[in-house]
């Protein structure tokens, strides 16, 4: 456990032992197939390894989809790779009115495991078409999970508790951290480390001091995990802002329960997401925390997303709309400033 | 020299892992020899030699290197690598500072400020020191240092008093010589007498309890600025100090009219003072005190007035002189009396007055007389 994992060998590694432990597990989606192994990698070998269950698709994503659910409901555990995730909208209806429906249109409950995994957002220069963060338009769909690549949780874990879902599920992996490393034994850097809590440990906690008062506390999906722990570090070494970083795996449905004592202790949340303001978790996540603070004076809640604009391909222009580090830092400065007394 | 960066290997990947070497430290390489490889998160590859050279690796096999690192040095002589090799082992044999915690910006420049050791950081405990914690820190610095040593109960109450002297009393000073070759030899013969010591302490007070009538505003105390009240009874206090804290006994007015009953008040009193075993009513009701100062060339003390009272008397060591008697140079012993007095009370004629009675009491105390006072 003690050696590094970079996050793609660790995704990799979690789907090729669920192909292991369970034959119904297969795989499919566009150039999934050795030798490219995906646009990202994360299936490479595993069509060596096993032929019949790597299924390489023309580039047809409603029909996969669709052809994935139906094998869901024969018995099989399809693993579909939707390459970016901005792809996932000419998936929308099989993933909406078929799969997350046919869960329970039927009479009965019918059992439905499927995993479409997304890579998702920016920062990659790969312009407005390929870079969007897309979790938004799956959130409150009924029998549909969303769940989101992060540092701090094991895949295996991530895979196996959602195929025990027995209903469609999200995986939106950020690209931008499939290359870092996985955050292990508690340990992020030398200044934090880390606790998993909650029902089935969905929540990670950064700390400093895992019993200390947070100034601010800040929750993040885990695309973005690591740029507002780099942001916590220079807060606490520049301004002496003591920030704690809580990272959920799934977050749809999400339980705020799980990490309220740390919100409430903290009075002042920082809510970062990569994607565009509007319909978003974390203004969902909002509105489940307010009553929950309104017993504390000087409480309050900030949102940050990236700007309401398409993402140019231009890196330096991209820069400039998507969330930065910088942003997040700003905005934890703003909550530390004094409230005017309501 | 020529240095070995590591190269941008794709968008994706800012570090890499050294997979291995294909040289060793101070080999002979040629350009486009193969030095190493790197393994990215999607690719490996190789890294080759761009001039001739002697080789200098950087970075150990297996760990990770950062885009735009230097990799690797190439030196073109062998003496030029073994120059360098100096610098760096004399570079590597100052201890790195094992760092426990990290300081916010603002206690780096405290620490620095006020330099901070290594010791006092870590004995912080904290895995991030605020400036805060400094300033605790520094605190605790302040009242730690230097070395201190607590006052004995005994010596806090002194100070108490002695603080309210000088606040209080505004006070004048008046010495006087005694001569006193008589006194001395009465107080021998009376101690080898009686079998105790006989000095100062002993024959001043049964004087004092006798002046009372004459110099009434000796023995009292100033109630407020306009009014003087007498004490009820003539109590004299006799400073006592067996090295183990200052103490002033109080002889009762009761047991000053024979100087045996002083002798064997104060040889109690010493025996007291010795083992700090007075009772609170030894030590209050005084309304005079003597300051026994004999010891050898002692001249005189200034002494204090206690609250509530408004003289003290101070007897000095006995010194000799050469004094010229009847045409004849002869030696002589004496003493200095001196009288601290409260000014608001008394004023300089009355305190010589005074001390002149007691100089003269002195001067003609024999064992003839055979209890001062009652005379």
């Amino acid at each position: 456990m003690s050696e590094k994992e970079r996050i793609n060998d660790n995704l990799r590694g979690a789907i090729r032992r669920l192909m292991a432990e369970d034959d119904s597990v297969i795989v499919l989606g566009e150039d999934v197939h050795e030798p490219y192994g995906g646009a990202f990698k994360i299936t490479k070998g595993l069509s060596a390894e096993y032929p019949e269950r790597v299924l390489a698709t023309p580039i047809s994503e409603e029909g996969f989809v669709n052809m994935a659910a139906g094998m869901a409901l024969m018995g099989l555990k399809p693993v579909v790779d939707m390459m970016f995730s901005d792809f996932t909208a000419l998936a929308f209806d099989p993933l909406l009115n078929f799969a997350s429906k046919s869960v329970t249109m039927y009479g009965s409950r019918l059992e439905l495991p499927m995993i479409v995994r997304c890579a998702n957002g920016g920062y990659r220069g790969y312009g407005a078409t390929h870079s969007q963060s897309m979790q938004k338009y799956f959130m409150g769909i009924p029998n549909l999970s969303v769940y989101e690549l992060s540092p701090f949780h094991d895949n295996y874990a991530v895979l196996r508790r959602m195929l025990e879902e027995k209903q469609p599920c999200m995986l939106f992996e950020e690209k931008m951290i499939y290359s870092h490393y996985m955050f292990r034994g508690g340990t992020v850097n030398e200044l934090f480390s880390f606790t998993l809590t909650g029902e089935e440990d969905n929540w990670a906690v950064a700390s400093i001091e895992e019993t200390g008062a947070a100034d601010v506390l800040i929750l993040c999906p885990g695309g973005l995990a690591a740029m507002c722990v780099a942001a916590a570090e220079q807060l606490i070494l520049e301004d002496e802002i003591e920030v704690k970083i809580a990272v959920p795996s799934k977050l749809y449905p999400c339980r705020i329960e799980d990490i309220l004592g740390e919100a409430v202790q903290a009075g002042r949340i920082l809510i970062v997401e990569e994607g565009t303001g509007g319909g978003s978790w974390g203004e969902v996540v909002a509105v489940q925390l307010y009553p929950h603070l309104m017993s504390r004076p000087g409480s309050q809640i900030r949102l940050l997303h990236s700007a309401d604009s398409i993402i140019p391909a231009a890196v330096h222009h991209e820069q400039r709309v998507l969330v930065s580090g910088q942003d997040i830092m700003e905005s934890v400065r703003q909550l530390m400033k004094p409230q005017p007394v309501r | 020299m020529f240095e070995i960066v590591v190269p941008q290997l794709n968008a994706n990947d800012e570090e890499c892992t050294v997979q291995a070497w294909h040289t060793t430290e101070e080999a002979a390489v040629q350009a486009g020899e193969l030095l190493a490889t790197l393994e990215t998160s999607k690719a490996v590859i190789d890294v080759e030699a761009e001039s001739d050279g002697y080789f200098y690796p950087l970075a150990k096999a297996q760990s990770e290197v950062k885009t735009g690192e230097t990799l690797a040095l190439i030196f073109a002589t062998v003496e030029e690598l073994r120059a360098y090799q100096e610098a760096a082992a004399a570079q590597a044999a100052v201890p790195a500072s094992f760092e426990q915690y990290t300081l916010s910006n603002q206690a780096r420049a405290f620490a620095e400020l006020h330099q901070f050791t290594a010791e006092e950081l870590s004995s912080l405990n904290k895995k991030v020191i605020k400036l805060s914690d400094l300033e605790g820190l520094l605190a605790g610095r302040e009242t730690a240092e230097p070395e201190h040593m607590p006052l004995s109960k005994n010596q806090k109450q002194v100070a108490r008093t002695v603080t309210a002297s000088y606040q209080s009393i505004p006070r004048a000073f008046l010495l006087m010589k005694v001569y006193c070759d008589g006194a001395l030899a009465a107080m021998r013969e009376l101690g080898a007498r009686l079998d105790e010591f006989v000095g100062f302490g002993e024959v001043l007070p049964g004087m004092l309890s006798e002046l009372r009538d004459e110099f009434p505003l000796l023995y009292g105390s100033l109630r407020d600025e306009e009014t003087f009240l007498p004490a009820a009874e003539v109590n004299v206090g006799v400073t006592l100090d067996a090295g183990t804290g200052l103490y002033i006994p109080v002889i009762r007015q009761a047991d000053l009219s024979s100087i045996e009953r002083v002798t064997e008040v104060m040889a109690e009193y010493k025996y007291k003072a010795l083992r700090g075993s007075f009772e609170g009513s030894d030590l209050t009701g005084g309304c005079i005190t003597v300051s026994l100062n004999t010891n050898p060339d002692v001249i005189s003390v200034l002494p204090i007035i206690l609250p509530g009272q408004t003289g003290m008397i101070s007897v000095g060591g006995v010194t000799k002189e050469l004094a010229l008697q009847d045409g004849e140079i002869v030696e002589r012993s004496c003493v200095h009396l001196g009288l601290a007095y409260d000014h608001r009370v008394i004023n300089g004629f009355y305190a010589v007055g005074f001390l002149t009675r007691l100089k003269e009491r002195l001067e003609r105390f024999t064992t003839a007389s055979p209890v001062p006072g009652i005379a």
